[in-house]
């Protein structure tokens, strides 16, 4: 198979994927993630703090 | 091998001194033009926009990433590069290393320019343990950026027609599914340590919010982290694979640059 077969493939298959998680509101879960490297401190009351433990809920 | 990996990077580095040129006037310019305003504008506001020549470093990485492969296609250079005896993943490593040598330079010049404005407009010093760790941040945020452009830029290389529009395709969804699935590594990566950054520039915000008591420590999510760097590791790999394997080189007339 050629490789420019198996990368057209690749991508259809990662759309695909976009899609089914985009329907499942998964785009919004983009920012918790990035936040799950980056943990702001938070000042008192003025700022929600950020879920320490994103990927294990 | 080695000598190879040293005329090649020799000739990247000659070939990039032109846009490392016009990046330091373009921040020069920026800093003159800060300083004359610095009776008329608000001095704390000089200060704070010294800071915004960082916000072009992604968006340089990623134009360098494309940019720098694209050329080597444009100049027909790519079929005498892999002509050599040298492996993908040594060509992909030159033009990376040129990326960050430019990006280093551009982040030590807007910082020579930032210190100089903090000594107008701040009462302390910055800490040098802050410009330090934003630097290193800056430098590898622009890495995993050029590593996912350079990838883009060859996926669209295997193809013969439409590969500028298969390139941004997966420039987005290569990008996407890092960010959504890197974090399923994190469980296997839980041994790696978190560590803390110096967040002392927090500390205007958090005094323009009332808050003076709050902590200036960014945390960082070490097992989150690592396996961020692991994905554009492997993102990296297949580009220098597809690179030496898989693209299609143009036919004709050779120019011999890299030499």
């Amino acid at each position: 198979m050629k490789a420019s077969k198996v990368l057209l493939l690749l991508l259809i298959g990662l759309t695909f994927l976009f899609i089914f998680d985009y329907s499942r509101g998964g785009i919004h879960k983009i920012g918790p993630q990035l936040s799950q490297i980056i943990i702001l401190p938070a000042p008192a009351d003025n700022i929600k703090a950020l879920d320490d433990d994103w990927f294990g809920k | 091998m080695k000598s190879k990996f040293g005329s090649i990077f020799k000739g990247e580095l000659k070939n990039s001194l032109g846009s490392i040129i016009l990046l330091l006037s373009l921040v020069i310019l920026w800093d003159l033009y800060l300083y004359l305003r610095r009776d008329s504008w608000d001095i704390t506001l000089v200060f704070v926009l010294s800071f915004l020549p960082i916000i072009f470093l992604p968006f340089y990485a990623l134009v360098s990433g494309f940019y720098m492969l694209r050329e080597e296609w444009r100049k027909k250079t790519i079929t005498h590069l892999l002509s050599l005896p040298v492996k993908g993943i040594t060509l992909t490593s030159i033009k990376l290393l040129t990326i960050w040598i430019e990006t280093v330079i551009f982040i030590v010049v807007i910082f020579i320019g930032v210190i100089m404005f903090s000594k107008i407009a701040l009462l302390e010093p910055i800490p040098n343990q802050v410009l330090w760790q934003l630097g290193i941040i800056l430098s590898i945020i622009s890495i995993l950026v050029a590593i996912l452009s350079q990838f883009a830029y060859l996926v669209g290389r295997v193809f013969r027609y439409g590969g500028w529009l298969i390139s941004i395709w997966t420039f987005l969804v290569t990008g996407w599914a890092i960010i959504r699935y890197s974090g399923l590594l994190v469980p296997y990566l839980s041994f790696v340590p978190n560590f803390q950054l110096n967040g002392w520039y927090l500390s205007g915000i958090w005094q323009y919010l009332g808050d003076v008591s709050a902590l200036q420590a960014i945390k960082i999510h070490g097992p989150t982290t690592l396996a961020f760097f692991l994905s554009f590791f492997v993102i990296f790999l297949l580009g220098s694979w597809i690179l030496e394997k898989y693209v299609i080189v143009p036919t004709g007339e050779i120019k011999h640059e890299s030499e």
